[in-house]
């Protein structure tokens, strides 16, 4: 019976085939699938509007001001404008890579990026966790409240803050002062700057940060919970064991993420905290690019050094990504 | 805040470009007028664009400053401004320049010589000899009068792109700019605690330390010594003449034998950071030195908290009174005692520039040269008359057409000039005073205390002059310096704190010729010595 069905099957199943393929050669199947797509998108336009603006602001920020990177390899003059003005090749390139400070700047940009992304990005995920033992949902509320505000001061206010805390004769100075006899003029340390930049940066940003996990804990089924207290698993193995893997995707998108910014660090707040005595840690690409630009209106270069920046960040990215994907089990974002 | 400023201001322009792209009718620069044979006041009143900067103290818009509306009065000329204050001003220019809005003219351009010989090689300003010539009778005068003018505003390739700013007060090492940062010492403490006026280094540590133990100011209050370092004119630099050549705020000098030093690479330099470090030691030095803007130096000072500070002029800090007094100059270690000339004179090149967008130069011309009328370069730089609103600077006698200074009342003159001055191009040559107007009195008792107590101990016979080097010449100064000077001044901060200035000292010496310190000095000095041959 069973060799009797067989063929039958397979007989109908070629008989369908054909007759697909008389009915609809292959140029006319990709075109109604176009026009399937087109009455997708129809039917569903609404979405489609949701996501323009952003494709638009993609364009107009990101894309065509590309078209200005050209001046890099170029002597910009501005009365020739960018495409008048004359081609002088890797010029730009050559003077920023032989130029004496370029090793220092390129090391602080990275070291600087690079320790923020390690040491912050833990602490945001630590946070969640804590947040998630909390069971007295309004407490936890508050606790959340506290914690987020700081990331609404803006950059400036904080960069303010900072040095008002630090300076000489500020809160911290009067407790060093009283509890050890001495004084420490943090801001005019070079040694201190990172640990202030990254310092403040986690406690502004470390609440706002665990809000995607605190989100992504609130997801695991209870009765996991239920069954693993049940059969005497302690508080930290809970953590490893059960939200520790739920957490894993968020992280793994989110440390892709991070890192894809490693170069592209802001110039606002090194700018703001860098004082001539702290230059030696301080001064990253952006602030020299800032620097050079527009202070001193040598556009070309400054051109030149952002977008050796931006190679180098694209290659980090990918870079990262095959890490992640090797460490993910396959998944990556690109 | 300026910090803070600064930060802003990219944003700003980012919304400025956005609307400026939108608003294209509104072009930046004037249309064509087609005026010609132009004489003031004009029948019919026309507007010209400038861009210009102003302090935080003058009013946003400077047609509310008397002198401009008079000056729109006289010509029928309205000035339609884009002012920015001081701070975000390089930045703002740099920009308009290089987006394509420019406007007829920049005032108070603070074009240094690459960037101005820049802008000339990019033709986005004109050259102006020819307007000199044909329309500019007042600026044709000074530069005849004063011919060394005329060479100092020519560019290598012979072309003027600039209108100067000319200020003559006193001349050689008496000019008052001879010395910027004036070393003040309170000497009502010096009465209290029965001390000498200190002559010596040694001296002048013990009676910053009496200061210290007796606390004059009460409560703790008392701050030995003062400074911003590294900040011009309220820098410690006056100290270092006890130590060899001193310093100056371009850390550039002269010897006697005609050779460019650059100071901070000396030997003296390096005993004097550690001189420094002594007082820091010994907690004689403001801890905020280092880290303070004005602000807070000035709101110190304001509360005699000091026992010695620097500033151009002691009545912007703590008053016109007598608890100050001038320090002279120091004996050193070895007996030798000198005070560093800067190599500031009253004159600046790039004041004005017309661009290349300006349609109507004749107009512009006419109009730039009415600054250059005595008695209105005088206003220009130091502020006006018959102001019922203001206090005034001046009065004018009409029938000798000679302005008179009155007396300033307790107000600190920087404030009030800054006010009401407007700046820009002008000269004012040694021959007005007297017979177009008097000498500010502050000016004058700052040239007395300059000859009296500075001039003897000056042993440099010349400064570096402001030599206008080539393109190439001067671009490769800038990107050196881009480097070396941050990081001697760097270094003469954290020495002062730290004291290992002996051990870094060969190591600092071999980085500042990485940095290309040879080359600075080879390019300075062929320019100062193509000058004195020339």
């Amino acid at each position: 019976m069973q060799n009797l069905v067989k063929p039958q099957k397979e007989f109908e199943e070629n008989q369908l085939y054909a007759a697909q393929q008389n009915k609809q050669p292959p140029k006319k199947e990709k075109k109604s699938k176009i026009k399937q797509q087109l009455k997708y998108i129809k039917n569903n336009y609404i979405l489609y509007l949701l996501i323009l603006p952003a494709i638009i602001l993609t364009i107009i920020f990101k894309y065509i001001p590309m078209y200005g990177a050209l001046i890099a390899f170029k002597d910009f003059s501005p009365m020739k404008g960018i495409l008048g003005s004359e081609w002088v090749g890797l010029k730009h390139f050559t003077a920023f890579l032989t130029s004496p400070n370029f090793l220092a700047i390129f090391m602080n940009t990275l070291k600087l990026s690079s320790f923020e992304l390690l040491l912050g990005f833990p602490i945001p995920i630590i946070l969640a966790l804590m947040l998630n033992q909390i069971r007295r949902a309004k407490a936890k509320k508050n606790i959340q409240l506290v914690l987020y505000a700081p990331h609404f001061i803006s950059v400036v206010v904080i960069s303010g803050m900072v040095f008002l805390f630090l300076s000489p004769t500020g809160p911290i100075n009067v407790i060093l002062t009283n509890v050890f006899g001495t004084s420490f003029s943090f801001m005019s340390d070079p040694d201190s700057f990172r640990s202030i930049y990254i310092t403040s940066g986690i406690w502004q940003g470390a609440g706002w940060a665990s809000i995607i996990y605190v989100a992504a804990l609130a997801n695991v089924d209870p009765q996991l919970h239920d069954a693993a207290t049940i059969d005497g698993a302690s508080l930290l193995q809970r953590i490893i064991h059960i939200e520790l893997p739920v957490l894993k995707p968020v992280m793994a998108v989110l440390f892709i993420l991070a890192a894809g910014g490693i170069m592209a660090i802001g110039f606002e707040k090194a700018y703001l905290l860098q004082t001539s005595m702290n230059l030696p840690t301080s001064e990253i690409i952006p602030t020299y690019v800032y620097k050079r630009g527009l202070l001193a209106g040598d556009y070309s270069f400054a051109t030149a050094v952002g977008l050796f920046n931006a190679v180098i960040n694209v290659g980090l990215l990918i870079f990262v990504n095959q890490v992640v994907k090797k460490l993910n089990e396959g998944e990556g974002l690109i | 805040m300026k910090k803070i400023l600064k930060v802003m201001s990219p944003l700003m322009i980012g919304a400025i470009v956005v609307t400026g792209c939108s608003s294209n009718d509104n072009s930046a620069s004037s249309e064509d007028y087609e005026l010609s044979d132009i004489t003031f006041p004009l029948e019919e009143e026309v507007t010209l664009k400038f861009m210009t900067q102003s302090s935080p103290l003058a009013p946003t818009d400077p047609n509310e400053k008397l002198i401009f509306e008079r000056l729109e009065e006289q010509t029928g000329v309205h000035i339609e401004w884009k002012n920015y204050l001081n701070d975000s001003f390089a930045e703002k220019r740099n920009l308009a320049i290089a987006s394509g809005e420019h406007p007829d003219a920049i005032m108070n351009a603070g074009l240094n010589d690459n960037e101005l010989l820049k802008l000339a090689k990019d033709e986005a300003i004109v050259p102006v000899e020819e307007l000199i010539e044909e329309h500019m009778p007042n600026l044709k005068a000074v530069l005849d009068k004063a011919p060394e003018y005329k060479s100092m505003i020519t560019a290598p390739d012979g072309h003027i792109y600039s209108f100067p700013w000319i200020e003559e007060l006193g001349s050689g090492k008496e000019s008052i700019h001879s010395v910027d940062a004036f070393p003040w010492i309170n000497v009502s403490w010096l009465e209290e605690l029965g001390l000498d006026m200190p002559t010596t280094t040694e001296e002048l540590k013990e009676v910053l330390i009496a200061f210290k133990e007796n606390d004059p100011a009460g409560d703790g209050n008392t701050i030995p010594m003062s400074f911003i370092i590294n900040g011009g004119g309220e820098d410690l630099s006056f100290l270092f003449g006890s130590f060899g050549l001193g310093d100056n705020w371009d850390h550039t000098v002269v010897t006697n034998e005609g050779e460019v030093v650059l100071t901070a690479a000396e030997d003296g330099y390096k005993d004097a950071i550690s001189y420094f470090n002594e007082l820091y030691e010994e907690d004689l030095m403001d801890v905020e030195a280092f880290e303070q803007d004005w602000n807070t130096y000035l709101s110190k000072g304001r509360e005699n908290r000091y026992g010695l500070y620097f500033t151009w002029d002691k009545g912007n800090i703590t008053g016109m009174n007598d608890e100050y007094d001038l320090l002279p100059a120091l004996e050193g270690p070895d007996g030798s005692k000198n005070v560093a000339r800067t190599n500031g004179m009253g004159f600046d090149r790039g004041r004005m520039v017309i661009t290349s967008a300006n349609k109507n130069l004749e107009l512009t011309a006419k109009w730039i040269d009415k600054l250059y009328d005595p008695v209105q370069s005088v206003q220009n730089n130091w502020g006006t008359y018959g102001d019922e609103t203001k206090q005034n600077i001046f009065e004018l006698d009409e029938s000798a057409n000679m302005l008179t200074h009155l007396p300033l009342e307790g107000t600190a003159p920087v404030e009030l000039r800054e006010q009401t001055s407007i700046g820009g191009p002008l000269a004012i040559l040694d021959e007005y005073y007297g017979t177009v107007t008097t000498k500010p009195d502050d000016a004058a008792w700052r040239l007395d205390l300059m000859k009296n107590v500075m001039v003897p101990d000056m042993q440099a016979d010349n400064i570096f002059p402001r030599v206008f080097l080539s393109i190439e010449d001067s671009e490769r100064l800038s990107t050196i310096e881009a480097d070396l000077i941050p990081y001697v001044e760097r270094k003469r901060a954290e020495w002062i704190t730290n004291g290992s200035v002996e051990a870094e000292w060969d190591e600092y010496l071999e980085e500042l010729e990485r940095l290309g310190l040879s080359e600075w000095l080879e390019i300075k000095q062929t320019g100062y010595d193509d000058q004195m041959e020339g």
